[in-house]
């Protein structure tokens, strides 16, 4: 999270990397799974900065630079923007020195349409939202990145879906999403993820969670719709709170209000803005989201907005909540 | 019903509900129609938190092996756990 904030926001970062293909991705599946795209990565993670290392982790996180062909060029992991910039440059200073045949080849290495990735589910006639986590503003301020921290994921909804929770074109009309929807929702986006990764909630763990949308107004097509809710999370059981630490009885749980407003085009089927903001009480900390000395309650807030039409599609993180083959 | 929040606003002070009934619990804010665009605009990043995304990432290393050997351009892969476009 914070490599976002110091490296790739760097001006001269940014120039280098526009002489590159930039791309993102999650490298757990690219390090463990066999298909084409995996075998690329493995083909050149070993002779970066990780490579053949084991102990005390064997991730390969980091920035690559590799040829179309998978010759590896250059890796580094840090959050250090004049460190990325001198990668950069060293790679692109390879790149250039090697002949066209050899760094580009004559066609693609892999066919990407032949790779089962969710991204294949991605709803492009549905609703499409960034979410972002933040922990409100505290009464005992927090050092270091750890004050200041935010993360994102996308929520999906697909076409059908997205019919199943806009109420009738009548001032007034009032509809609840779907409870399973719901609870969907909740499971993979309510999560306190804003210092870390952590798992999403069981059904079970959903105590109550309820999602009004009303007409608010009508303008042609336009639709203006009011959001209101409410979600009480509770959890307990027996994990660890710090990395691979000891297993302890621990509680999680999250109570909190909705409220938003968002515009549907009823002649397009789709929602053309949308803003929804969650603001609750957080408790309890899990393996590895930066909270085991941050119990709580303390207040916690989740932002949807609608994801811009030309945004790469990527997949929600718990996406296998989702349940969709 | 809450007016949309937009990135041109300033921030307020907002108001603090009355704190919980446990003694160590931090208060929660009101939400509401009137302190709805304040709260949003403090918890979804702003322009500065967003510089990162002017770099135009692809969000599938195989989208990238296609393009750069379209473009002719070396790929830069930024490869961490959880997708850096997604929950981190």
């Amino acid at each position: 999270m914070a490599a976002r904030r110091s490296v790739w926001s760097n001006d001269a970062v940014q120039a280098l990397a526009a002489r590159f293909v930039a791309v993102a991705d999650e490298v757990s599946r690219l390090q463990r799974d066999s298909d084409a795209e995996c075998r690329f990565f493995q083909g050149f993670c070993e002779q970066g900065h990780y490579g053949g290392r084991t102990k005390p982790s064997n991730t390969r996180q980091g920035i690559y630079a590799v040829t179309a062909t998978g010759a590896f060029l250059a890796s580094i992991n840090t959050r250090d923007a004049g460190e990325m910039a001198k990668m950069l440059q060293q790679a692109l200073a390879k790149f250039e020195a090697m002949p066209r045949e050899q760094r580009s080849g004559a066609a693609p290495a892999l066919d990407p349409t032949a790779i089962q990735r969710f991204e294949r589910h991605f709803p492009a006639d549905g609703l499409v939202l960034r979410a972002y986590s933040r922990d409100v503003s505290r009464v005992k301020a927090t050092p270091g990145w750890r004050g200041s921290a935010w993360n994102q994921d996308h929520a999906w909804f697909r076409r059908a879906e997205v019919a199943s929770f806009v109420p009738a074109a009548e001032l007034g009309a009032r509809v609840a999403m779907p409870a399973a929807l719901l609870q969907r929702f909740v499971r993979a986006h309510f999560v306190d993820n804003v210092r870390g990764q952590t798992f999403a909630h069981q059904p079970e763990n959903v105590v109550e969670a309820a999602l009004t949308l009303t007409c608010d107004a009508l303008d042609g097509d336009n639709q203006m719709l009011l959001l209101e809710g409410k979600v009480r999370i509770q959890r307990s059981g027996t994990w660890a709170t710090r990395g691979y630490g000891p297993h302890s009885e621990q509680q999680l749980g999250y109570d909190g209000k909705l409220l938003g407003a968002a515009r549907f085009d009823r002649a397009r089927g789709v929602f053309t803005t949308f803003q929804l903001l969650a603001i609750g009480e957080r408790r309890g900390a899990t393996e590895f989201n930066g909270r085991d000395d941050d119990f709580g309650p303390a207040p916690l807030a989740f932002a949807f907005e609608l994801a811009p039409a030309d945004a790469p599609p990527v997949a929600p993180s718990m996406h296998w909540v989702y349940g969709w083959k | 019903m809450p007016r949309m929040a937009t990135p041109a606003m300033h921030a307020l002070p907002f108001a603090l509900a009355i704190g919980a009934a446990l003694a160590q619990a931090e208060p929660v804010p009101v939400l509401d129609d009137s302190t709805f665009r304040t709260l949003w605009l403090k918890i979804v990043p702003s322009e500065d938190e967003l510089a990162w995304r002017r770099i135009a990432w692809l969000g599938t290393l195989g989208e990238g092996v296609v393009a750069a050997q379209a473009a002719d351009k070396p790929i830069l892969l930024w490869a961490m756990n959880g997708h850096p476009l997604a929950c981190t």
